[in-house]
């Protein structure tokens, strides 16, 4: 009989959706009609004079690019189905009233006049807004070519400066420019990409050995410029050469942890592992390490593309091709790092105290009476008020289980239905309060002691990351 | 027992390196074996790193250092990066560093041949343009704190274990045959001749000192002796080539040379199990 866990699955899209929120970007190329006689302009070059045809939302129908060569013009390429543009579209607007005449940030779209009008005034987060934005765009577009948006052009005195991701564009940045001050951020270039077929990332000097008598090599460098469009990867492959009998295995720009996690999903089989969701949340992490922030991203660091510019790798194993299976190149993979960074990382069997919901009673005091119109008021957070609607349990367990410093929070309830709930918490880590606000619902938090799966990074004897000051009596 | 250090000896005891580099202008030991572009120059971040395992690389000879260590470190100032590296030594050399006398070594595997030299295999050259293997680890400076990284490293890449343990062994028994002292030294300056077998106003144990080095198995003194000794064995290792002319130099200052089981701590590379 095949059993389908219906709270495990929620949780799964759940979360799929929340991480997806932080970095959600659309692949527009092929939509946008460019013009082919127009130049792509790089960082450092003059933007054009040239008309604007078509803008909506504001004073004027058209404008002339030369209008905008005493502001920090910020050109945000969007679209009606890119929902990471539309979420940042309150923040442009807030910055745009912030620094008023100083700057012009100017939302793009290739998408028509009536369609966009139409979007603009139904949106919540468009329609209070006074941005006005360019439409049925090609010369823009053609001029700052780009495959994914959100992407954002930077033109000051009349000069591109940068071209970044959205997470770019904010009030610190912006006084950045505006005072003057120095930049050099990673530049979201969507066409380059490395060609691992054509070339290692590290390339042999054949005076130091003969290609030939190569037998096997692991290596790893740090963050490889411009192969990183956007987000956490730079790509990877894997290469099989026939005629040298050689396995060639390859990522870029990636962050430790991902590259950890990514090839232990092809080592074990995450649906044997205990814990209280199938993809990894905070808690299911166990940092043995002296700073944690050099293996993984969290939204609360700095810029992204920063961060795995600071803290990415790239990678490149070459060993006789013995014919592996993906497991074996994941082992392989796993070992090269754990050999190369001084680390052991892997999924570990741990008796530990957990949190255990349960019903304290057969009154059903959970469900919804809520017929929701948009999904994100599943749940809400009001100050201290949390709001659930319409929403299974798991949604409360995915929360508590977003807290690194919350043991495991299993859902034992079996509760099928939709619930209604407001929680009065001050903090999704402050357990006894929680258990006071789940009372009226005969809902209980019960600590248990149970054999889990953790997620252990250990750095061995301080790990092979470079230290602040060297260290004495090294060999 | 035929035996086939002794011929050895003295060209292993003053040869400086086994083989001989050939004329490989281009080749710099101070080189890695990449060609660092980019971003992997600048090392930024400090995040360059390789491990590296090569077969024979012609022309190259193995590192001899100080107390035979046979690998070297090399600080790269511009990448801010520590290499250390190995060329073209036999697995045993590779485990061993060169550190550990050979008779002190136990090879517990299926075929000893691909892990050291032995004369009876011919040119050692040849030998080890087939199992000879060259290594380098590269990390940024400061990181490493001990060989045992990069030692786990090898002895997973050829599927060994190695440790130090205490195991009975044959070893040769320094004794002596009457209570006549022989040897007994009458003063002066102490003085050594290993190859001529001379001693003059040393410890008795010096005897031993070209056969623990270079010997089959280890020695061990014996006697009991703590009093300087003289002892002229009137021998030549050059030309001595077996135990039996050995033992009959001792013989005239009532000494002998015993094979005996002894327990002695000893450098163990076992094969794992497949």
């Amino acid at each position: 009989m095949r059993k389908i866990n219906i709270p495990v699955l929620i949780i799964f899209f759940l979360t799929g959706h929340l991480y997806a929120q932080q970095n959600q970007s659309l692949n527009v190329s092929g939509k946008v009609r460019l013009i082919p006689e127009l130049p792509n302009l790089n960082v450092g070059d003059q933007l054009p004079d040239f008309k604007i045809p078509i803008i909506i939302q504001g004073t004027k129908r058209s404008a002339r690019s030369s209008e905008f060569k005493n502001q920090l013009l910020i050109i945000d390429f969007w679209s009606i189905y890119c929902s990471g543009c539309i979420a940042a579209m309150p923040k442009m607007d807030l910055l745009q009233k912030h620094f008023g005449d100083k700057i012009k940030i100017l939302p793009v779209t290739y998408e028509s006049e009536a369609l966009v009008t139409n979007f603009w005034k139904k949106n919540r987060n468009t329609k209070d807004l006074n941005l006005s934005s360019v439409v049925e765009d090609k010369i823009l577009s053609s001029y700052f070519r780009h495959q994914t948006i959100p992407h954002e052009v930077w033109v000051y005195k009349g000069k591109v400066i940068a071209i970044t991701t959205e997470q770019y564009v904010d009030q610190a940045n912006i006084e950045k420019v505006l005072n003057g001050e120095p930049i050099k951020w990673p530049e979201k270039n969507d066409f380059y990409s490395f060609n691992g077929s054509k070339e290692p990332l590290f390339k042999l000097n054949k005076d130091q050995a003969n290609p030939s008598s190569i037998i096997q090599y692991a290596a790893a460098s740090g963050y490889k410029e411009h192969v990183n469009a956007e987000g956490l990867s730079g790509g990877s492959g894997t290469i099989r050469d026939k005629k040298e009998k050689t396995i060639r295995i390859f990522f870029l720009n990636q962050s430790i942890f991902t590259s950890y996690e990514m090839n232990w999903r092809n080592l074990i089989n995450p649906a044997i592992l205990v814990r209280p969701s199938v993809s990894i949340t905070p808690n299911q992490i166990s940092w043995e390490v002296a700073d944690k922030s050099k293996y993984k991203y969290e939204s609360k660091m700095n810029y992204q593309a920063e961060w795995i510019r600071k803290n990415g790798i790239c990678f490149e194993s070459l060993n006789p091709d013995t014919g592996q299976t993906v497991f074996d190149i994941s082992k392989s993979i796993i070992e090269d790092l754990n050999y190369l960074l001084g680390l052991n990382v892997r999924w570990e069997k741990r008796k530990e105290k957990v949190l255990v919901l349960v019903r304290t009673s057969n009154n059903d005091k959970l469900k919804s009476k809520t017929t929701l119109i948009d999904f994100k008021d599943q749940f809400t957070a009001e100050s201290s008020i949390k709001r659930f609607r319409s929403t299974p349990l798991s949604t409360l367990i995915y929360q508590l289980n977003q807290q690194e410093q919350n043991p495991y929070v299993f859902d034992d309830t079996t509760y099928p239905d939709e619930v209604d709930m407001d929680l009065n918490i001050d903090s999704w880590t402050n357990i006894t309060s929680i258990r006071k606000a789940l009372q009226p619902y005969d809902l209980d938090l019960k600590e248990e002691e149970r054999h889990i799966d953790k997620f252990v990074f250990t750095e061995i004897d301080g790990g092979l990351l470079k230290k602040k000051e060297s260290t004495k009596n090294n060999l | 027992m035929k035996i086939y250090f002794f011929s050895s000896v003295v060209l292993l005891m003053n040869m400086g390196n086994r083989i001989q580099a050939q004329n490989k202008i281009a080749f710099d030991d101070e080189k890695p074996l990449f060609k660092f572009q980019g971003e992997q120059l600048i090392n930024q971040n400090g995040l360059l790193r390789y491990a590296a395992l090569t077969s024979y690389r012609e022309g190259i000879a193995p590192i001899k250092g100080q107390f035979n260590v046979n690998f070297k470190g090399y600080n790269d100032d511009e990448t801010s990066t520590r290499r250390i590296y190995m060329f073209n030594l036999s697995i045993q050399d590779m485990l061993t560093h060169g550190l550990v006398k050979p008779n002190q070594i136990l090879l517990e595997v299926k075929d000893p041949s691909k892990y050291r030299y032995d004369p009876k295999y011919g040119s050692e050259t040849e030998w080890l343009r087939k199992n000879g293997y060259c290594y380098e680890l590269l990390l940024p400076l400061g990181v490493l704190k001990g060989l045992h990284i990069l030692d786990d490293q090898i002895q997973k890449i050829f599927g060994v274990t190695c440790r130090w343990e205490k195991r009975n062994v044959k070893t040769w028994i320094l004794v002596r045959t009457s209570s006549a002292e022989k040897f007994k030294a009458s003063g002066g300056e102490a003085f050594k001749d290993p190859v001529q077998g001379i001693y003059r106003n040393v410890n008795i144990g010096w005897i031993g000192v070209p056969l623990n080095e270079f010997g089959p198995v280890p020695f061990l003194d014996e006697t009991g002796y703590k009093e300087p000794v003289n002892i002229d064995l009137g021998i030549n290792l050059n030309t001595i080539n077996n135990l039996t002319a050995f033992r009959k130099a001792l013989e005239k200052y009532d000494l002998d040379l015993k094979e005996e089981i002894r327990e002695k701590q000893m450098f163990v590379i076992t094969e794992n199990k497949k």
